[in-house]
């Protein structure tokens, strides 16, 4: 049976996507929500893992993109009367021009500064979000309405297949971009930023690239979380989202896009099983513990135990001019 | 967003012939380079002469390497003038980024080998075309036709340089598996898949046996050949730099001691007397 | 506002002291400790155990440091070690942990209520030419000058001192020198953890004993790390203090509500200026 999936190599992959995507439909409710939220969260995870598993960027900002995705789509759906697919991606846009603003000062400081830096952006944004009352809520945050598309209501399964779209159509981009002298030339600066200079490799404006592309994908997670949980507040621009965001590319696997996936469902699943089991209120050690163990351990996350791990360039390596 | 600039590759644009006496390709002058308190660089001067094969020798802690890293801007001299000459005229390479100058057309490899160890051997040469590669950032999302024709045509370049240097089996081997002969090899074809007009190599042979040095002596005359590219190499293997040299510029503690052909500098005293055994066993490695 | 500026140097001092522990901790063994504020924390509340005990608090202070030069090491030896010489960021993420790790070990161990920690200085506030100084802030930079000029003298003229700092230049040339790096890296992390819970003793009367009682100091640590330059520890204080004092004083004459961002504000502006750093030199890499 294993030879079909030799000979078909997408087949694993695309049968245990639809398998994610449609097995959640039947039961519906809580469950339902649960895998919505992980395809949520695994969109932030593609873009994390762009910035800090290809380029080797230590980011603690991506609350910060998260954060104005989810606001801004609530903001425009709810003043503005901005339909849903338009302000996701008008929010997701703003996240990458802060994304980029933010960035362009930071990128020369070496990974140390780098890392403290974008821990003061999320310090910062977090009074931002506080103080601007009329259009947000202010501290006690805002309410956003749920999803539509072209003026129908979506109930909670269609909304779960509109955002399984949305990943799809997020996976191939990254995909293209893997394949590309850009992805190529994230692995090189993670590779040595050196070498990439000596062969030409602009290395600031590609990490400026990575960054956009992080804002992009980590904003847009954030404006599809909006209408899922219909009330947004400040205290999601917090250190906790930060780090979830990059303990789900640790503990999923740096670089890999099943690692992108795992690390969500570790991220979301992990304390819901451990609420189950009842001991809800050491999520923040589950994290931690589960990102030293990787670290120690799995250095290639969750991902490792599935396959050998392979970067997409090195795919796009061997399949080239075979098909 | 652009991330590579719209020029053309070097080697495509012809070199204008000036008449009378033939121009360097590369003027170092009054090159001083100090880190602190430490001068590693003093006033050096030379000349590299477009299509030749130039040594730079000297013993170890003479700024040989701190010199190269000057010229790929690396290091920024507190004085000094680099010259380089292109088909638009001289530039000054001190206004250069480290980046601006593999467009310029100089490619150099490193003593210490920066290879990128975790991929394949053909992404490491792949990533030197990048600056061949024109689509945007927005087509290369998209998956568009320029991108994926522009893809395919640098992937069979590759596999023409590969097979150059006898690599083509290795092509898709991790590079921190491979024995540290072929690093080299694959950090020199990343080198030379950027279609130098100026190749910096230091010290290519380091690590590598006599019938090595011997190959990679034929395969650097035969680029050069090939090509026309100058090639402005650190060598310890006298065997090697006596053989394949047009010019030798000889550094001692930091500063300019002789320059000359080989059979000059051969028996030059001074460098004799500094370097190469003082009139003993003139032979080293 | 020299009321401000006073108290808001005390309250730099201790950014300060934190900062210098993460500045040591980094120049030795090359990692960003995430989770130096949460071993403060934990110091503060073995503190509050020990006392609430009975003992004495001038047995409580010594025996306070021996716990966090215990758990330093035992940070280094058992999780640290492997992350030496590796790439930040692995380090910097399992330190990350750490910091989680450590917040929900204290909600485990003393629950979440906000305990009380007195302090050893009188709290009764002093004249000083003029200005009204609260005592507690004046034996707070006491103790931290105290403590920054044995730090000063340790590292000048001991042996160890300068094997630490040989260390933190040239890992490599220290070992072949015969220093024992593994102990230097020991020591280096028991120390930074020793002023940490320094720091954890000295904020406890401000902030209280709290499992999140060190969350807003280490962010403004690590600011304060920062805009000294990360490699230089008299900049750590400097930074540290700096940032007390603006924080002060944005907080009574701008807006209390940004009073927080301030700090990183000012970190981001003097990075963009500075990229090192104030004290720090910018290090050239070698190819």
């Amino acid at each position: 049976m294993t030879k079909v999936f030799d000979t078909y190599p997408w087949l694993g992959p695309v049968l245990f996507v639809l398998a994610f995507v449609l097995a959640p439909l039947v039961p519906g409710g809580y469950v339902l929500y649960i895998f919505t939220l992980v395809i949520i969260y695994t969109l932030a995870s593609f873009g994390t893992n762009i910035l800090t598993g290809y380029t080797n960027l230590i980011s603690m900002a991506g609350a910060v993109f998260f954060g104005i995705g989810a606001y801004g789509s609530a903001i425009l759906t709810t003043h503005f009367g901005v339909p849903l697919v338009l302000s996701m991606f008008i929010a997701a846009s703003i996240a990458t021009v802060v994304g980029l603003l933010l960035a362009l000062p930071v990128l020369r400081l070496e990974e140390v500064f780098l890392a403290i830096a974008t821990l003061g952006f999320v310090m910062i944004s977090v009074e931002i979000a506080k103080s601007s009352g009329d259009m947000s809520g202010g501290e006690n945050g805002m309410g956003a309405p749920g999803p539509t598309l072209f003026g129908w209501a979506l109930d909670e399964r269609a909304y779960h297949v509109f955002t399984a779209v949305v990943l799809a159509g997020a996976l191939w981009v990254a995909r293209n971009l893997a394949r590309s002298r850009f992805g190529r030339g994230f692995l090189a600066i993670k590779g040595s930023e050196t070498a990439a200079r000596a062969l030409g490799l602009n290395t600031t404006a590609l990490k400026l690239v990575a960054f956009g592309v992080c804002a992009f994908y980590t904003g847009l997670s954030g404006a599809l979380y909006a209408p899922l949980v219909r009330f947004i507040d400040p205290s999601l621009f917090s250190i906790m989202v930060s780090i979830s965001f990059v303990s789900m590319v640790i503990v999923g696997g740096l670089g890999s896009i099943l690692g992108s996936v795992l690390g969500a469902v570790f991220v979301i699943g992990a304390p819901q099983l451990l609420t189950y089991l009842g001991f809800d209120q050491f999520q923040r050690a589950l994290y931690g513990v589960a990102m030293i163990l990787a670290l120690m351990f799995l250095p290639d996350g969750l991902a490792s135990l599935f396959k050998r791990k392979r970067l997409p360039g090195a795919d796009a390596a061997q399949s080239g001019g075979v098909r | 967003m652009r991330v590579m600039d719209d020029k053309t590759l070097p080697s495509q644009a012809p070199v204008v012939a000036v008449p009378g006496r033939a121009a360097p390709l590369l003027s170092i002058q009054g090159v001083r380079m100090a880190f602190g308190g430490i001068v590693a660089v003093q006033d050096v001067s030379f000349d590299v002469m477009p299509g030749t094969v130039h040594a730079l020798i000297g013993p170890n802690g003479a700024g040989k390497t701190t010199m190269l890293n000057c010229i790929s801007r690396f290091y920024t001299p507190q004085q000094g003038a680099m010259r380089y000459r292109t088909a638009s005229g001289d530039v000054e390479l001190l206004g250069c980024k480290a980046h601006q100058v593999a467009r310029l057309g100089i490619a150099r490899t490193f003593q210490n080998l920066e290879l990128f160890a975790e991929l394949t051997v053909f992404d490491n040469v792949l990533i030197a075309r990048s600056m061949a590669m024109r689509a945007t950032l927005v087509e290369a999302l998209l998956g568009l036709p320029r991108q994926r024709r522009e893809e395919r045509t640098e992937r069979e370049r590759v596999e023409a340089v590969l097979e150059g240097l006898n690599l083509q089996a290795h092509a898709h081997a991790v590079v921190r598996d491979l024995p540290y002969g072929t690093q080299k090899l694959v950090e020199l074809a990343r080198a030379m898949a950027l279609e130098p007009r100026l190749m910096l190599l230091d010290e290519p042979a380091a690590g590598m046996n006599n019938r090595e040095i011997d190959a990679l002596g034929e395969t650097l005359k035969r680029l050069q050949a090939s090509v026309q590219a100058t090639l402005l190499l650190i060598e310890h293997s006298m065997p090697l730099v006596m053989s394949i040299s047009d010019t030798i510029t000889v550094m001692h503690n930091g500063a300019f001691l002789a320059q000359g052909t080989p059979r000059e500098i051969e028996n030059h005293p001074a460098v004799v007397e500094a370097y190469l055994g003082g009139g003993k066993s003139g032979k080293r490695r | 506002m020299l009321q401000m500026i006073v108290s808001g140097v005390a309250l730099g001092a201790i950014y300060g002291l934190i900062a210098l522990g993460i500045v040591m901790v980094f120049k030795a063994t090359g990692i960003l400790n995430f989770a130096h504020g949460e071993a403060a924390m934990l110091s503060a509340f073995v503190a509050y155990t020990l006392f609430k005990l009975g003992l004495p608090l001038w047995a409580v202070v010594p025996l306070t440091l021996l716990f966090g030069a215990a758990l330093g090491m035992a940070i280094e030896r058992f999780i640290i070690r492997r992350f030496i010489g590796k790439a930040l960021l692995s380090s910097a993420i399992c330190t990350l942990g750490l910091f989680l790790v450590f917040g929900d070990l204290a909600i485990w161990v003393w629950g979440k209520d906000t305990q009380e920690l007195p302090s050893i200085f009188p709290a009764a506030p002093i004249d000083i030419g003029g200005v009204i100084v609260s005592g507690i802030d004046l034996g707070i930079v006491a103790v931290c000058a105290t403590l920054a000029a044995l730090l000063f003298a340790f590292f000048r003229f001991t042996r160890l001192g300068i094997a630490m700092q040989a260390t933190m230049e040239n890992p490599t040339a220290a070992r072949l020198m015969g220093i024992p790096i593994k102990r230097i890296y020991a020591l280096a992390w028991a120390l930074s953890h020793v002023i940490a819970a320094t720091a954890g003793l000295l904020i406890a009367p401000l902030t209280f004993v709290h499992f999140s009682m060190m969350q807003h100091a280490l962010h403004f640590a690590f600011a304060a790390a920062v805009l000294g330059g990360i490699g230089s520890m008299p900049g750590a204080l400097l930074g540290g203090v700096i940032i007390g004092v603006s924080s002060n004083l944005t907080g009574a004459y701008v807006s209390s509500a940004w009073k927080d961002a301030v700090p990183f504000i000012v970190m981001l502006v003097i990075l963009i200026l500075r990229p090192h750093g104030l004290l720090a030199r910018a290090q050239i890499k070698k190819v």
